[in-house]
């Protein structure tokens, strides 16, 4: 950083001429209010350790945060929580790899499932496996808990994670005489379904954005795996397996439902969907489980929720968790990775847990409170059964095989590159769309520049 | 302040005020200039110094660790038909917005600067206030505007019989709705300029001409569009590059997408450099070639255009 | 271009006392022009407009209709409500005042300065200086961010308004803009000016300025946009609520990622940010339309 030292004095200059020019200036005593206001607040008393909590929850999702931060700081004295909303994930992203060169990342972070394999090679981590106390890890769920594991134990705390679930307008169901979807259905029985749907006059059987999350879903919910080396869990990915068996399957089956008229073509978006479904223009949506609440709230009909289908090829395995985790930022400094660590804790306790999840559709990671939940939570999913299909969901996926080894498909893939992978996802979905290319030649296509992706990357980290 | 710097250029016009060799160096200039390139040094020469050794690396999204690469970031992209692609939607993009968007403006700003007794403010309004909403505001109206099942535009040409295209979904028309949203937005902007290089017309020009028998666009031509060719010179070198550098409405507009189909030059180097998995180095490397590009336009302007235009 | 030459040559400093400066289409009469600038004005607004109106409507009627509607059925100020109250709004609407306040003054002053260099004075390495101006009008925002985000944190000015002004006290936008606008000003004027003894300086700011005040103008409301909708850079420049700009509280609507759109409440945002910039439009408009009395060099 020498090299800026030498800027710095032709800056200072620069200051001085500015601060003269804008001395007689109104805006110069706000900035000097301004500047005091901050300092103030920020000047607690000398023994409290501050930890900095920056997270991407937008408006009602990040006041539950908020009220959850809040529940804390005042529940003891010796750690103040700053929690501070960063804007989208990539927003969130971007400020804590720009913070990471400058030395001003925050305590906690919270960050996307795709990120993993690099916020694992960032380095700058305490893994959480190092802070927790022994048998700790066991009060998880397995999925989430597993998720964001490595070889030696859970790295980082995964704190609102999601499912993918269908949602349908269950008046349009009744019309049509259709009983609500069976849990385990096939693409067959979905293309049942919209034939059925479609001939009781639905415009359109389905919504959902061509984004790359349906893809990966639905190819484990079919038992496909993403990339290989067992979806970069036991070594890190070197090559993307989704161009082959099920993987075509699974493209085919969603590209197909927008190419034969089943679905809109809307694109990569999770809002102009919405529009369609709340219009009663489709019967069903893809979304994720998180949107629960907005999808009772704003709709004017009935809505109800299923399981995402799975190819006629395979048995039904279940989903991998989405969301994002908070992961612990080493500050090198015990006491305050300790205090930071202590905050994470709070937040998985079951009080938290229920607030969070009631609040937002986001599902409780505590195995605690889905084997033994307490009666205001029962109630809960009473009278809110579409929180409950997500949980059901989830729970009854199948982590492991038939002969007890790992079901690696629905723990979902991990490698560096894979947020641009899912992008060339997104753009694989066009090119048979509107490119006229078939399921298997995007997806081929797709898989040259996925593996030149995770080749540049692992030359890199290995380097 | 203001009397320091007085006393300052004071001191450097000092010289003898009419000598015919004013052509001579004025060293004053360069106390004008201090400010501005002060600036630009650090904030902009600088980083581009610093982005230029990036782009010979691979660099780690965490920062850091660096592979350096040579100029295997530039080979690859010379190589890379997303590439060319990429520099292929650019220039479309440049030929969608760049005519019709300064057209546009300049017939609007020739109405706007006709003396009217009333309602003149509220047509100004009218037409200025999309230039006040930023880009990303701008892409989620039009997203919304667009939607082919609930979309408004749809929904219009539907009550004339017309079956609406799927705009933002379709790779023809995804370039189209993009053009449509920024030439919309730009469009005060460029109204504002060309209607201030109007103002700056001598009005006794236009009264010879009236004296001459020249009727209205007569006048227009032969007064208001020569007159306004260091305004039109300005637009088109500025609007270029703005087109160039679009990336807040495909953002939220279409994402690049579908496919490829609006993802021009500099929408490819954010996505590589600030979302998801972060390739800094290949994104810089991609920024030198967006500057090359606009640096090889540019030139050409200045060239081609620069000499038809007519100072006063 | 033979109506150009004369133009060039003519009698630019004559008597200009019995012209109506307003005339200058008035052979149509005023009915054409109002009728194409109210189609015109209707279509180019009509998106706002939209947005104006959706902003009064509730969120279940935005979304849950096949056939949009451009009016409300139930009119609502929750939008409003929600947008105001989902960051501290008030707080973010002062700094993005600062921040603009001070970038808007800095470019506005130091581009004067430099447009008038580089129209009117001869200097060695012009050339070569302008074409680094123009150099960086065409450097896209994401080559010169990371190494700049680096600098203002080892200067410590993250969080700080330095961090959220300094960078953007100059604008080669805005340079090149007077530059050009500086040039079209006669020449004449500026040699008759020295030999009344006038000083560079004084001439700047008692003749080029005012002369160039729709120019400067508009450019002012350039830079104010500019600075006013920048996103990006303050969000990952400051971390901390206090010193966070209005966009972020717009953009903390359009993030939703998994859930639905508020349209509403986006709208509602939108409207309220964008009040400042339509005041700030109107008040230099009306130095837009001073700026139609003062040309024509009749002061």
């Amino acid at each position: 950083m020498k090299r800026f030292s030498s800027m710095i004095g032709l800056l200072l200059a620069f200051a001085l001429i500015a601060a003269a020019c804008g001395g007689d200036d109104d805006e110069t005593t706000e900035t000097t209010a301004g500047g005091d206001a901050t300092e103030t607040t920020a000047a607690a008393s000398g023994e409290v350790i501050e930890i900095e909590f920056w997270h991407a929850m937008a408006d009602d999702l990040g006041a539950v945060v908020d009220s959850l931060v809040g529940q804390y700081n005042a529940s003891q004295d010796a750690v103040v929580v700053n929690a501070t909303f960063q804007g989208s994930y990539d927003d969130t992203y971007n400020a804590f790899l720009a913070g990471l060169s400058a030395d001003t990342a925050p305590n906690i972070i919270q960050n996307f499932d795709l990120a993993a394999q690099t916020m694992f090679d960032t380095g700058a981590l305490v893994p959480a496996h190092e802070l927790m106390a022994a048998g700790e890890a066991e009060s998880f769920l397995a999925a989430p808990r597993d998720y964001y594991s490595d070889e030696t134990g859970m790295v980082a705390m995964a704190f609102n994670s999601s499912t993918p679930i269908v949602y349908y307008n269950s008046e349009m169901f009744d019309a049509a005489g259709l009983d609500a979807p069976a849990t385990d259905w096939t693409f067959s029985d979905f293309l049942d379904t919209c034939d059925a749907l479609e001939a009781s006059g639905v415009t359109n059987c389905v919504t959902f954005g061509t984004v790359g999350w349906f893809f990966e879903q639905i190819l484990a919910n079919s038992g496909g795996l993403y990339f290989n080396n067992d979806n970069g869990r036991t070594a890190r990915a070197t090559e993307v397996a989704f161009n082959s068996g099920q993987g075509v399957e699974v493209f085919e089956f969603l590209t197909g439902l927008i190419a034969d008229g089943h679905a809109p073509s809307l694109g990569n978006t999770w809002s102009d969907t919405d529009s369609v479904f709340f219009a009663g223009e489709a019967a069903m949506i893809f979304d994720s489980t998180s949107g629960a609440r907005g999808m009772q709230e704003n709709s004017t009909f009935d809505v109800k929720t299923a399981y995402i289908p799975h190819s006629d090829s395979s048995e039904r395995n279940g989903v991998v968790i989405g969301g994002a985790a908070l992961w612990l930022i080493d500050s090198d400094d015990a006491a305050t990775n300790q205090a930071a660590w202590d905050f994470m804790s709070f937040m998985t306790n079951e009080a938290p847990q229920i607030e969070w999840h009631t609040g937002t559709g986001y599902f409780p990671v505590l195995a605690s409170l889905q084997t033994d939940p307490p009666a205001e939570l029962q109630t809960f999913w009473d009278e809110n059964p579409n929180f409950r299909t997500a949980i059901d969901q989830l729970a009854s996926t199948d982590t492991l095989n038939a002969d007890g080894s790992t079901n690696y498909a629905v723990l979902g893939g991990r490698a560096g590159p894979f947020p641009e992978i899912r992008r060339i996802i997104v753009e694989a979905y066009s090119e048979v769309l509107d490119g006229g290319k078939t399921a298997q030649e995007a997806l081929d296509a797709a898989a040259e520049k996925a593996n030149q992706a995770l080749t540049d990357y692992n030359e890199l980290v290995d380097s | 302040m203001a009397q320091t710097m007085e006393g300052k250029a004071g001191a450097t016009s000092q010289a003898p005020p009419h000598r015919r060799h004013r052509r001579r160096y004025n060293r004053g200039a360069y106390f004008y200039l201090f400010p501005t390139f002060l600036i630009l040094a650090i904030f902009i020469y600088y980083p581009i110094i610093e982005s230029f050794r990036l782009s010979l690396n691979r660099v780690a999204p965490f920062g850091g660790k660096e592979l350096f690469v040579g100029f295997e970031n530039y080979t690859r992209l010379l190589q890379s038909a997303d590439f060319w692609n990429t520099v292929k939607v650019s220039l479309w993009f440049m030929v969608g917005t760049v005519p019709v968007g300064i057209g546009l403006a300049v017939a609007i700003a020739i109405l706007l600067s006709v003396p009217l007794k009333r309602l003149s403010g509220i047509y100004r309004t009218l037409i200025f206030v999309p230039v006040v909403i930023s880009s990303a505001i701008a892409g989620v109206l039009f997203r919304l505007l667009y939607n082919p099942v609930v979309g408004f535009f749809n929904h219009w040409l539907s009550l004339i019989g017309v079956d609406g295209p799927n705009w933002l979904n379709e790779q023809t028309w995804a370039l189209v709705a993009v053009t449509i949203t920024v030439v919309w937005r730009q469009l005060g902007f460029n109204v504002i300029i060309a209607l201030a290089g109007i103002q700056q017309i001598d009005d006794n020009l236009y009264e010879a001409a009236k004296v001459d028998g020249a009727g209205v666009f007569k006048r227009i031509w032969h007064i208001t569009l020569p007159m306004l060719t260091p305004t039109l010179f300005f637009l088109t070198i500025v609007n270029v590059i703005i087109s160039l550098q679009a990336f807040g409405e495909i953002n939220i507009l279409t994402d690049g997408g579908p496919g490829r189909a609006t993802t021009n030059l500099v929408y490819q180097v954010f996505v590589d450099g600030f979302v998801g998995t972060h390739f800094v180095g290949r994104a810089s490397a991609q920024a030198f070639m967006l500057a090359i590009l606009i640096i090889a336009i540019s030139f050409i302007q200045f060239r081609g255009l620069g000499k038809r235009v007519h100072y006063q | 271009m033979s109506t150009a030459d004369v133009t060039a040559t003519g009698d630019v400093l004559g008597d200009t006392e019995h012209v109506e400066p307003r005339g200058r289409l008035s052979r149509f009469g005023e009915i054409p022009v109002h009728i194409s600038l109210l189609i015109v004005g209707l279509i180019v607004a009509m998106p706002i407009i939209i947005a104006l109106f959706m902003s009064f409507t509730p969120l279940p009627e935005i979304v849950g209709r096949a056939n949009p509607k451009l009016l409300p059925d139930t009119w609502t100020l929750e939008n409003y409500d929600k947008a105001w109250t989902a960051s501290p709004f008030p707080r973010y609407v002062l700094n993005s005042f600062v921040q603009t306040g001070f970038i808007t003054l800095g470019q506005v002053l130091f581009s004067v300065l430099a447009g008038y260099a580089f129209a009117m004075f001869d200097f060695r390495f012009k050339n070569a200086l302008f074409a680094m101006v123009i150099g960086s009008l065409i450097i896209p925002f994401e080559l010169t961010f990371i190494p700049n985000f680096l600098l203002i944190s080892d200067l410590g000015w993250a969080n700080t308004y330095q961090g959220l002004v300094v960078p953007f006290l100059a604008s080669a936008f805005g340079v090149f803009m007077l530059r050009q606008f500086f040039m079209s000003i006669p020449r004449d004027l500026y040699e008759a000016a020295k030999i009344d003894g006038a000083s560079d300086w004084f001439y700047l700011w008692r003749v080029m300025v005012p002369l160039s005040k729709g120019a400067i103008s508009a450019f002012t409301i350039f830079a104010f946009l500019g600075a006013w909708n920048q996103y990006l850079w303050p969000l990952v420049i400051t971390n901390e609520e206090s010193m966070r700009t209005a966009q972020i509280g717009i953009r903390f609507f359009l993030v939703n990622q998994e859930r639905a759109t508020d349209w509403g409440a986006i709208m509602a945002g939108a409207m309220i940010v964008m009040i400042p910039t339509l005041v700030v439009f109107i008040v230099a408009q009306r130095q837009l339309v001073k700026g139609i009395a003062m040309s024509g060099l009749k002061g």
